[in-house]
């Protein structure tokens, strides 16, 4: 197999969880975490808000410092770079952020937010050829061309959100990061741009990392999924199979909490409120514990592993191998 | 008893650089108290501008004309200072971008205390003890940790459940509920949707709801209103809507909603064409061009909107049948 675009190896990164008495105390969002994306390939994410899915993104495009690990872009130590060296890497990695509105600058009209990549990275296009290849992407992600004289706050969520996808789209980036980058369109201009995106993805080879509690939009754009929880992989497997035989208890929860919303709230238990902060918690046993259908002692007396539970199919829960015995998968 | 918000035939534009631009027409439309009311539609067909001339919070180039009565009262042209006694206390809204409505630079603790300490009066002390239950009640965790910490240490789906929790604080008469769950995993927005369900209950607060996610509408609505192109084409009892839908574009947007089970097909479903240009008039129906069951009648005339049976209201000139 190839070598991967991107790595993350044991990646960690860390926030100030306020004063303890005589030191900050620090708390990891995401905690020992591994995975490769392939050029051409789309990896979805997945997880509970607040599992660190967007703290990860950062970390990959060094937005964030990595407490510890690395992240490798070809086989580069990325957290070795600096300076020059790595804006020449970041005209590859485009993200598209969360919070669409506040991440564009308010000052721009969109042609300029849009031209800006151009104008930084391929000096030599023209005025001309700039304006061709704004209008161009504007109307690939269903905007008029004649809206380029408008500021983002004369814009909708949604549009805002197309804005920010044609801004990552227009350097032609080896990687995407998508953060929640369809959660404000209709299902309509929702399938466009995930038909967009996979086009885009044929044309160009890049790779995805698309992240999204949409689990419907993950499933028809993904390869490979991975799920979070607490700052760690939980699970990670081919899409066909993580949908059908979904193995960790969180993403068996999950899946079947779509199925069927009405009964969500009866099959996951709701999260503890107001106990110690993550990091202690999570030293004793596995983190999902205390919400787990299937908790037996085991799990509270040291956190699992990730295993790989079949090839290509990775799972970090003590009692998986029994459960996928006993239990029919949600269908 | 009159509804908790009524709005007749308001229409909003913008004054652009070169033209004027048509975001809202003539939309009708009443909340009860304690109901929820959807309101569905294309990105950028005029949904949140909707919510914000309720608020009384549209932007400086916007015009308005009709009329928008809250609890009786006409609010489309109240004074400032009636609008900000109203906003916050009996009139809320969840702001579709929870990261430029929350205050930066102040805690969350803080801004949720204050909101109690101008409408309610409560001393300082108090008014952090009923935000941390609000917060716990919304389901953030850690929630006193969180008091202490600003909106960018947020997750963005904390930000959002703070947003929600900070709306329902002075347990309002109406919430403008925009987009309020994009940033939520499916757990966690059940439970929410529960909280907004209870608003209803315990404090007939009535609710209109933005949302594209239709199973977060069908969950929570008791009346639909799908928008296309600034106005109203169909309003409809919620279990009507999601049986039966009358107007071609509601029908075709429900048809795009990507399934989660079943073969994964090539590509996702979507409506051909665009919406027309706002700044444009158009002569017949706006769907027209995209729509599959257009006649010559479609182009020249524009369907008005018109009671079917029961208490569903459309506007085509050839609705779908039942
Ligand atoms: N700048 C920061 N300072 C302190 N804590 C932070 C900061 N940014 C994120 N966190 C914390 O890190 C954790 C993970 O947040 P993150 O935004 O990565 O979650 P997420 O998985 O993207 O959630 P969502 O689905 O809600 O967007 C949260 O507990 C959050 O409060
Ligand atoms: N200040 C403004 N000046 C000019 N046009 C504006 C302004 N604000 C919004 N618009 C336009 O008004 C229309 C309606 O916007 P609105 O924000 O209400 O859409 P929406 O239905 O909420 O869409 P979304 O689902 O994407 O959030 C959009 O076409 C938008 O571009
Ligand atoms: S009026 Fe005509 S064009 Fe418009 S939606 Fe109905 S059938 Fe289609
Ligand atoms: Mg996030
Ligand atoms: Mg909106």
């Amino acid at each position: 197999m190839s070598e991967p675009l991107l790595e993350a190896r044991n990646l960690r990164v860390e926030f100030d969880a306020g004063r303890g008495l005589f030191r900050r105390k620090r708390f990891a969002a995401v905690e020992d975490l591994s995975f490769e994306l392939r050029a051409g390939e789309t990896v979805g994410l997945v997880g509970e808000s607040g599992s660190g899915k967007s703290s990860l993104a950062r970390a990959l495009l060094k937005l964030l410092p990595a407490a510890r690990g690395q992240v490798l872009w070809s086989g580069e130590d990325l957290t070795a770079l600096s300076g020059a060296a790595l804006r020449m890497r970041r005209r590859d990695m485009q993200i598209v952020f969360q919070d669409a509105p506040s991440s564009l600058d308010p000052r721009m009209q969109i042609g300029d937010i849009l031209a800006e990549p151009l104008k930084i990275f391929e000096a030599s296009a023209g005025a001309r050829e700039r304006a061709a290849r704004v209008a161009r992407m504007l109307e690939r992600v269903g905007l008029s061309p004649r809206m380029t004289n408008r500021y983002p706050h004369e814009f909708s969520g949604g549009q805002c959100q197309r804005i920010g996808i044609a801004r990552a789209m227009m350097s032609n980036p080896k990687l995407l990061i998508c953060d929640e980058a369809v959660s404000s369109l209709d299902v309509s201009i929702q399938g466009q741009i995930v038909n967009l995106l996979q086009d885009l993805q044929r044309e160009t080879g890049m790779a995805m990392l698309f992240i999204s509690h949409n689990l419907a939009v993950v499933r028809q754009i993904s390869r490979r999924v991975l799920v979070m929880y607490r700052g760690r992989l939980v699970e990670a497997a081919a899409r066909d199979a993580l949908f059908a035989a979904p193995l960790h208890p969180y993403t068996r929860a999950l899946i079947a909490a779509v199925l069927s919303p009405d009964e969500a709230p009866a099959r996951i238990a709701a999260e503890p409120i107001d106990d110690e902060p993550r990091s202690s918690r999570a030293l004793a046993g596995c983190a999902f514990r205390s919400r787990c259908a299937y908790a037996a002692p085991v799990c509270g007396e040291r956190p699992p592993r990730l295993e790989a539970a079949a090839e290509e199919h990775l799972v970090s829960c003590h009692r998986h191998a029994e459960l996928a015995a006993v239990n029919t998968p949600p269908t | 008893m009159h509804p908790v918000l009524s709005i007749e035939n308001l229409s909003v534009a913008f004054r652009g650089a070169d033209a004027e631009i048509a975001a809202i027409r003539r939309v009708s439309l009443d909340v009860a108290a304690g109901e929820c009311v959807a309101v569905v539609g294309e990105s950028g067909c005029g949904k949140t501008q909707l919510c914000l001339a309720v608020m009384g919070l549209l932007p400086a180039n916007a015009a308005i004309g009709g009329s928008i009565r809250f609890d009786g009262r006409e609010i489309l042209a109240a004074p400032r200072a009636q609008m900000n006694a109203l906003r916050g206390a009996r009139l809320a809204m969840i702001f579709q971008d929870p990261q430029s409505a929350l205050t930066p630079h102040l805690t969350i603790g803080t801004q949720m205390a204050e909101v109690l300490v101008l409408h309610r009066k409560l001393r300082w002390r108090e008014a952090e003890a009923d935000a941390l239950a609000m917060l716990r009640r919304v389901r953030v965790p850690d929630a006193a940790r969180r008091m202490r910490q600003y909106p960018h240490e947020l997750s963005g789906g904390m930000r959002q459940r703070v947003m929600i929790g900070m709306s329902l604080l002075c347990e309002p008469d109406l919430v403008l509920a925009d987009e309020p769950t994009t940033a939520l995993d499916v757990t966690i927005q059940a439970q929410v949707i529960a909280v907004l369900r209870e608003m209803r209950q315990e404090f007939r607060t009535g609710i209109v709801l933005v949302s594209h996610d239709l199973s977060v509408v069908a969950g929570l609505a008791d009346r639909v209103y799908v928008m296309y192109a600034g106005c109203i084409v169909e309003s409809a009892a919620a279990a009507d809507l999601f049986g039966h839908a009358r107007h071609p574009y509601t029908s075709a947007l429900m048809s795009c909603v990507p399934r989660i089970s079943g073969p994964v097909p090539p590509r996702l479903a979507t409506l051909p064409g665009q919406p027309p240009n706002p700044a444009e008039r158009v002569a017949g129906c706006a769907f027209a061009p995209r729509c599959a069951f257009t006649s010559e009648r479609c182009t020249r005339a524009p369907p008005p909107l018109r009671p079917l049976e029961g208490s569903t209201m459309v506007a085509c000139h050839h609705p779908l049948p039942r």
